[in-house]
């Protein structure tokens, strides 16, 4: 595992359309020396992503294309499909697990979460 | 799971609660963090299991002159405060009980005194606490009692001076009052008023002395109260008469009063009550010039064994101004200073009585209005006295040798009453039971019933006279060995060898003065046994003093004229006293031969009373014994105490003529 020291310096898209739980998340990796951009939708995402961020953290559930078709993009695509990518999701099944997974993400969280599992997948991603 | 069961809102609401705590979490932690960086106190806490410093404060590394944790751990390995620290650990410390201590540390080049204050969180397994500079508080409070040691020292060097200097200058004030006493009795009238001038400015300054000693005492705790058994309306009483001469020269009443309920005789220290009592009553007088003065003694309650006695004193004088009137108790402070300069004194007195009473446990307490007089009160407990004070108790401080008596049951054999009252008088202050017989019968009745440690015997007395009393007494078993002292007019040399003869122990000439009276006790009371050595030493000692020690009791002249008011009158009346005292001693040698008794003793007794005016003490000592024969004549043999007065009356005239100054 990554200490907090080896993630400063390391940039992170995140992306959930509520802006209180992308901001707080946000919040918690600035503070701890991450460069942060934050997007509200799949759009925005697909946008920044030229931002090329070591690690990306996405809700599943946006208006617009979902988190999990901006997922299948980005790992289509040869530039943006080695980016870690860690999914969020209030949808906790089984069969909701695994259809991230084969979206092609690299972590899946169910929610709730608390902020250090979040930074516990980030050291993991961007370790592997 | 039970994430299971959750449905996806759910989640979504449960999420937005987690990141709320969260948020209030690090803002607590933050807020935490703001108060542990910026403290004044140096803040840390210390992993248990590793022995190292996890956080500290700015404070503290300020606090060591340390810039990093790394030369924390090492100052706290090197002081072994890890170690102590290690006491958290052990069962008493559990909880929220906190280890507190005190360490020297060497912070750069200087040593410092560092107090650690710390408890265990045993949960979290660390140590966490504050450390405090403590250098400057300590040193101050060492300062500080450095500082009251040396004042401590410094007073008690001051108390210790004033008692030595005070009695280094009662020394030679002794010399002075002793010297001018014997120049007040030279003779010479302005010389003798001088004198007494001298003495009266030497009471003052001895006053003073012995109020200075009296405070420098109180304040080295130097002062211990004694508890022997005294009589207090005797005391009280004493007391108020020797004021009664100035009381009467300022015209003022005194009114004294004690309550009826108060017991007789209580344990207590006669000299320091009879010393506030004198204060408070001397002050009264001295600052009331008309009206009266009162002293109220009562019983105020009776608690633990003890009579809780109130004293008021209470006058018309010009009273206390009421901004004064607590500042009166301090030391050396009068009302006023112009009451400094009217009145004189040191302003000690009231503040030596406050002490006092306080020491005796009791309070004192003073009301004044301007004007219209002054009520000083204490209450003090004393004790009741368990043992029925058959003896009085010692009570003036005088010359030493003077002081003490051991106590005695003593037989005063004395038909005069005079004379009676004169020996009980001196012998008051001291531990002595005396009972007196009025005749030599009544004497040998009350040795035969009662066990007595020495008799004090008139020899002329009517029905039995002494010198019959000691032969009969000499020869009862428990008479052989008892001290007998019999007492005479120094006029009857003859006396002297008779009182010898028929085994009295010693000899006392009259009139009786207070120093020989307590020698001669104090020589025979001291020796146990009245052995035959101490006997020839007394005789020996009486009889070579023949009559030298009383050519002062012929005629006491300087002191007679100076009574008078004027050496010429003084001579007039001492030359017809003389001259009318040959005419009495030629009708009573009449009058003997033919046994008119009546005539005889009249004249006697004429005689006397005139040689007493005169203060001619011996030949009124004998024509008393002469007067007393003539009473009741019985067949005695009148004429030797007819030619000791004839005797004496030619030595007064002789000394007369030699001494009178015109």
């Amino acid at each position: 595992m990554l200490s907090d020291d080896e993630l400063k310096g390391k940039s992170v898209l995140i992306a959930d359309d509520e802006e209180y739980i992308r901001r707080h998340i946000a919040k918690g990796l600035r503070s701890r020396g991450l460069t942060v951009y934050e997007a509200g939708s799949g759009d925005e995402v697909l946008d920044m992503v030229s931002e090329k961020p070591h690690a990306i953290i996405m809700d599943v559930q946006m208006p617009g294309q979902d988190g999990l078709e901006v997922a299948r993009l980005l790992k289509e695509k040869e530039d943006t499909a080695s980016i870690p990518l860690i999914l969020l999701s209030a949808r906790a099944q089984e069969s909701d697990i695994e259809l991230g997974y084969a979206m092609g993400a690299d972590h899946y969280l169910a929610k709730p979460v608390t902020f250090s599992q979040i930074l516990g997948a980030l050291r993991e991603a961007i370790h592997e | 799971m039970s994430e299971e069961f959750l449905g996806e809102s759910e989640r979504r609401l449960i999420q937005q609660e987690m990141f709320q705590l969260e948020d209030q979490k690090l803002a607590l932690e933050e807020q935490y963090q703001y108060l542990f960086e910026n403290a004044l106190a140096g803040l840390f806490r210390i992993d248990v299991k590793t022995s190292r410093v996890l956080t500290a404060n700015k404070e503290l590394l300020r606090t060591f002159g340390v810039e990093e944790l790394v030369e924390l751990d090492y100052l706290f390995h090197k002081y072994r405060i890890f170690e102590e620290l290690e006491e958290l650990k052990n069962d008493t410390y559990s909880g929220e009980e906190s280890l507190t201590f005190s360490s020297p540390l060497l912070i750069g080049k200087e040593e410092r005194m560092i107090r650690f204050s710390a408890r265990y969180k045993v949960e979290y397994q660390v140590i966490e606490g504050a450390a405090r500079d403590i250098t400057s508080l300590v040193s101050a409070e060492k300062r500080m009692l450095e500082a009251i040691r040396e004042a401590e020292q410094a007073n008690h060097a001051k108390s210790l001076f004033l008692a030595n200097m005070s009695h280094e200058i009662r020394t030679p004030l002794n010399g002075i009052v002793g010297f001018a006493e014997l120049i007040q009795q030279s003779g010479d009238k302005d010389i003798a008023l001088y004198a007494h001038n001298i003495l009266d400015e030497s009471d003052r300054l001895m006053t003073l002395i012995n109020q200075l000693l009296d405070i420098s005492k109180i304040e080295a705790n130097q002062i211990h109260l004694e508890a022997k058994p005294f009589y207090l309306s005797r005391l009280v009483r004493d007391q108020v008469n020797s004021f009664m001469p100035v009381l009467k020269g300022k015209m003022l009443d005194f009114r004294l009063s004690l309550d009826d309920r108060l017991t007789d005789c209580y344990l207590g220290d006669t000299f320091r009550l009879g010393q506030i009592l004198t204060n408070l009553i001397s002050n009264a007088v001295k600052f009331t010039h008309r009206g009266k003065i009162s002293l109220n003694i009562s019983l105020y309650e009776h608690k633990d064994n003890r009579d809780w006695i109130r004293f008021v004193i209470s006058d018309t004088g010009i009273g206390i101004p009421r901004e004064m009137q607590k500042r009166v108790f301090e030391k050396f402070v009068q009302a006023d200073n112009s009451i400094q300069r009217r009145f004189g004194g040191t302003g000690l007195g009231v503040a030596i009585c406050k002490e006092l009473v306080e020491l005796m446990g009791g309070q004192i307490a003073l009301t004044s209005r301007e004007g219209e007089g002054t009520e000083f009160s204490f209450t003090i407990p004393l004790a009741i006295s368990q043992v029925q004070a058959e003896f009085p108790v010692d009570e003036a401080e005088e010359e030493a040798d003077l002081n003490n008596l051991p106590p005695a049951r003593i037989l005063l054999v004395e038909d005069y009453k005079i004379n009676q009252d004169v020996v009980l008088l001196h012998l008051e202050p001291f531990n002595m039971v005396i009972d007196v017989a009025e005749n030599g019968e009544e004497a040998i009745l009350l040795f035969t019933r009662n066990h007595y440690d020495l008799i004090i015997m008139d020899v002329h007395m009517p029905l039995l006279s002494g010198l019959e009393a000691t032969t009969q007494i000499r020869k009862m078993v428990r008479g052989k060995d008892i001290p007998i002292i019999g007492v005479s007019a120094s006029a009857f040399t003859a006396d002297r060898e008779a009182c010898r003869r028929v085994g009295m122990s010693d000899f006392l000439s009259k009139p009786i003065r207070r120093k020989k009276l307590i020698d001669h006790l104090y020589f025979w009371l001291s020796r146990k046994e009245n052995d035959s050595l101490s006997r020839s030493l007394a005789w020996e000692c009486r009889l070579q003093q023949g009559d030298g020690d009383s050519e002062e009791l012929i005629l006491r002249y300087g002191e007679f004229c100076e009574d008078i008011g004027s050496r010429e009158d003084g001579n007039m009346i001492i030359t017809g006293f003389i001259e009318s005292a040959r005419e009495l001693m030629e009708e009573i040698f009449r009058d003997v031969e033919l046994q008119k008794w009546e005539r005889s003793h009249r004249n006697a007794h004429s005689l006397k009373g005139g040689a007493l005016s005169i203060m001619a003490d011996e030949l009124s000592e004998a024509a008393r014994a002469l007067e007393a024969a003539l009473k009741e004549p019985d067949g005695r043999d009148i004429m030797p105490l007819y030619q000791n007065v004839s005797r004496s009356l030619e030595r007064l005239d002789g000394y007369f003529e030699k001494h009178r100054i015109s």
